[in-house]
C-alpha cells in the first residue's frame, strides 16, 4: 500500500510537469507524513545529509572543471588534434568527432557536457565538408554518452556513494568499456563511409600533427592528473576534482588565454547552478531511496527474487530492462540513486561484482541518455544543431543498435569492465 | 522596489559564485599542503651524507608544512559546509532561472488553457513542498538551537551546527518565495507553465560563448 502510494505520487507529479526533484522529495515527504511515525523534522535532516558526503563534492568541482574547458577553447583544440590524427581516413570527421568525444569524455564527468562543448563545433565542420547533418547529429548524440563511461564520471561518483564502493576502482573499469564503444563507433562509421563514399580530409603532415597535439597538450594532461592522481594514491576523487577545476581555470585564463578574469564569475555561475541543480535532484532521491529502505523494500524484493530462485544471467536481463526503461523517464543520478540499493543486494547474494554491477548500470543510462522523453543528450543535440528534437531522435536511432549490441557485451562479459582495475591491483 | 529586487538577485549570483569558488579553493589548497611536504623530504634525502645543512633546511620546510597540514585539519568541515550553502542557498536561484528539470513533454500535447491550468496546478504543488520543507527544518535548526551543538573541526572559529543547518530553512522560504512569484505570473499570463529547463540549454550557452571567443 505504502509502497503503491509512493510510486503513484511520484509519476502522477513527474506527468504534470513537477520538476524531478519536487516529484521526489513530495512523494516520499508525503509518505512519511502519512504512513510513518517518523517526523517531519528527519526529512530536512535527510536532504542535509547529501551535504555531507565527501563523494559527493567532487561534482560541483568536476561541473566546474568543464565549465572552464569548454569556454576555455580546450574542447576546440581537442577537435583539431582528433581531425589532424583520423581526418584522412574515409569519413574522418564523423571518426575525428567520436575521438574528441572521447578525449573530453576524459577530461569531464558528464554526457551532455560532451556533445554541447563538441557538438557545437564539430557538427557545423561536417556540413561544411558535406556531410549529412542528421548523420553528424546521430553520431554525436551517441558518442556524447561516452562522458559518463570514460573516466570521471558523475554517475560512477554518484553510484559509488550509493552503494559505498571505490571510486577510483569504478573509474579504473570504465576505461577499457569506453576505448571499446568508442573504437565501435569508429569501426561503424567507417564502414558507411566507404559505403556511401564520404569525403576524407587530406592527410595532415607529422608537423601539422605535433603542432595540434602540442596545443592540446594542456587540455590532455588533465587526464594524467585526474586518473595518475588517483591511482597514485596522491588525491582523493574528491581532491583530484578540485585540482581538475583549478589547472582548468588556470589554462583557460592564463595559457590559453580564450578567456578573461573577468568572464570568471559568469562560467562559475553556470557551473554553480548545475550543481545546485543536480545536487538538489540527488538530495530528494536520497529521501525518496530512504524511504523506501524504511519501508525495508529492497529486502522484499530480494526475498522475492531469492526465492525465484532466478540465476543471474536471468537477473542480469531483468536489470537491463528495468534500467533502459527507467532511463528513459528519469535523470541518471535519481536512478542509480533509487535502484541501486533495490538491485545491489540481490546481485550481491547472486555472486555478481559490485564494480561490474555499476558499469552495467552506467552503459544502461548512456542509452538513457539518447530515448526520449528524458534524454538530455538528445536536447543539447537539437539544441546545438537547431534541428528539431523528433529529427535529433532519427538520426540517433541507428546508432542506438550499436550501444544495445555493447550492452550486451558489458552485461555478460565481466572481464571487459574488470580486467583492468585487477591488473592494476586495486 | 525593483531596483531592491535586481540588487537581491545580483547578490544571490555574487553568493553563489563566491561559495563555490571558495570551496574548490579550500579543497584545492588542503590537497596542495598535503602532497608538499613530501617533496621537500625527498629533495632533503638526496643531500643526507653529503651536506648536514641543506638536509636540515629540506627537512626543516617539510616539517613546517605539516604543521600547516595538521592545522588545516578544517579543510575538509569547511569544504562541506560550503557545500551544504552552496545547494540550499541555490535553490531559489534554480527555480528563478528555471533550473530544474522535468518533463513537460506530455503537458505541452494538451490545449492552451489545459496547460495553463495544469501550470498552475504544478506551481501550487511546488509551494507546498517548499513550505512543508521549510517548516519541517525551521522545526530542526530551532532544535539545534536549544542545544548549541559544536560544529566538528570548526569549533576555533565559533562556527556552531546550526550556523550551517540555518541554510535549509533559509534556502526553502527563498524558494517559497520564488513560486509565489512564478503562481503570479502564471495567473497574469504573463507566463504558462513553471518554465522547466534542462541541461541542455546551459551547456548550449557555455557552447556558445566558445564560439564567439573563435
Amino acid at each position: 500500500m505504502t509502497i503503491l502510494f509512493l510510486f503513484v505520487a511520484l509519476f502522477a507529479l513527474m506527468l504534470i510537469g513537477v520538476p524531478i526533484a519536487v516529484s521526489l522529495g513530495l512523494a516520499g515527504s508525503l509518505t512519511i507524513i502519512l504512513f510513518s511515525p517518523d517526523s517531519v523534522g528527519s526529512l530536512a535532516i535527510k536532504l542535509f545529509e547529501t551535504s555531507e558526503h565527501y563523494t559527493l563534492m567532487a561534482i560541483p568541482f568536476f561541473l566546474l572543471a568543464g565549465a572552464f574547458m569548454t569556454t576555455g577553447g580546450v574542447a576546440r583544440r581537442l577537435i583539431d588534434f582528433a581531425n589532424a590524427s583520423v581526418g584522412h581516413i574515409r569519413g574522418g570527421l564523423a571518426i575525428g568527432a567520436v575521438m574528441a568525444c572521447m578525449l573530453f569524455a576524459a577530461l569531464s564527468g558528464s554526457s551532455p557536457a560532451t556533445v554541447a562543448a563538441v557538438g557545437s563545433i564539430a557538427i557545423a565542420g561536417m556540413v561544411r565538408s558535406g556531410y549529412p547533418q542528421a548523420f553528424g547529429a546521430g553520431i554525436v548524440c551517441n558518442a556524447g554518452t561516452l562522458g559518463i563511461l570514460i573516466p570521471p564520471s558523475i554517475v560512477m561518483v554518484v553510484y559509488a556513494a550509493a552503494t559505498e564502493q571505490s571510486v577510483g576502482k569504478l573509474f579504473m573499469a570504465g576505461v577499457v568499456p569506453g576505448l571499446m564503444l568508442g573504437l565501435a563507433l569508429m569501426v561503424a562509421i567507417y564502414i558507411i563511409a566507404v559505403k556511401k563514399n564520404l569525403p576524407a580530409l587530406p592527410r595532415a603532415s607529422f608537423r601539422q600533427w605535433l603542432s595540434t597535439g602540442h596545443k592540446a597538450m594542456w587540455g590532455l594532461s588533465l587526464m594524467i592528473i585526474i586518473l595518475g592522481g588517483i591511482y597514485s594514491g596522491m588525491f582523493t576523487p574528491t581532491e583530484a576534482a578540485a585540482v581538475a577545476a583549478v589547472y582548468a581555470w588556470f589554462v583557460a585564463v592564463f595559457i590559453y588565454k580564450d578567456m578573461t578574469l573577468r568572464e570568471c564569475p559568469k562560467v562559475i555561475l553556470e557551473a554553480g547552478k548545475l550543481s545546485i541543480m543536480l545536487m538538489f535532484i540527488i538530495a530528494n532521491a536520497m529521501l525518496f531511496a530512504h524511504v523506501l529502505t524504511t519501508e525495508q523494500i529492497p529486502q522484499a524484493i530480494t526475498a522475492w527474487v531469492t526465492a525465484m530462485e532466478l540465476s543471474p544471467w536471468m537477473f542480469l536481463l531483468v536489470v537491463n530492462i528495468v534500467l533502459l526503461i527507467a532511463g528513459a523517464f528519469m535523470e541518471p543520478s535519481a536512478i542509480i540513486l533509487i535502484l541501486a540499493p533495490i538491485l545491489f543486494p540481490i546481485a550481491m547474494q547472486l555472486g555478481i561484482d559490485p564494480i561490474h554491477l555499476g558499469i552495467i548500470m552506467v552503459v544502461n543510462m548512456e542509452i538513457g541518455l539518447i530515448t526520449p522523453p528524458v534524454g538530455l543528450n538528445l536536447f543539447v543535440t537539437s539544441a546545438v544543431t537547431g534541428m528539431p528534437v523528433t529529427s535529433v531522435m532519427r538520426a540517433a536511432a541507428p546508432w542506438l543498435m550499436l550501444l544495445l549490441c555493447f550492452l550486451v557485451l558489458i552485461t555478460y562479459v565481466p572481464a571487459i569492465s574488470l580486467a583492468l582495475p585487477e591488473w592494476l591491483g586495486m | 522596489m525593483h531596483a531592491l529586487r535586481l540588487a537581491w538577485d545580483h547578490i544571490e549570483e555574487g553568493v553563489i559564485v563566491l561559495l563555490l569558488s571558495v570551496m574548490t579553493l579550500v579543497t584545492f589548497i588542503y590537497v596542495i599542503i598535503n602532497n608538499l611536504y613530501n617533496v621537500f623530504f625527498i629533495i632533503g634525502d638526496q643531500f643526507e651524507g653529503r651536506s648536514e645543512g641543506i638536509t636540515a633546511f629540506f627537512y626543516g620546510i617539510g616539517d613546517f608544512i605539516i604543521g600547516l597540514a595538521q592545522d588545516m585539519t578544517w579543510g575538509n568541515a569547511m569544504s562541506k559546509a560550503l557545500f551544504a550553502w552552496l545547494i540550499f542557498f541555490g535553490l531559489a536561484y534554480g527555480v528563478r532561472t528555471a533550473g530544474h528539470i522535468g518533463v513537460d513533454a506530455l503537458v505541452k500535447l494538451t490545449s492552451q488553457r489545459t496547460q495553463w491550468v495544469i501550470g498552475i496546478i504544478a506551481c501550487l504543488i511546488c509551494l507546498g513542498y517548499a513550505g512543508l520543507l521549510s517548516i519541517a527544518s525551521f522545526d530542526w535548526v530551532s532544535a539545534l538551537l536549544g542545544t548549541a551543538v559544536h560544529a566538528e573541526d570548526l569549533d576555533q572559529f565559533g562556527i556552531r551546527q546550526w550556523h550551517i543547518a540555518l541554510v535549509v530553512p533559509l534556502g526553502f522560504a527563498m524558494m517559497f518565495i520564488r513560486f509565489v512569484e512564478i503562481l503570479i505570473r502564471i495567473l497574469r499570463h504573463e507566463q504558462t507553465g513553471l518554465g522547466l529547463a534542462d541541461e541542455a540549454a546551459d551547456a548550449i550557452k557555455l557552447a556558445d560563448e566558445e564560439e564567439r571567443n573563435q
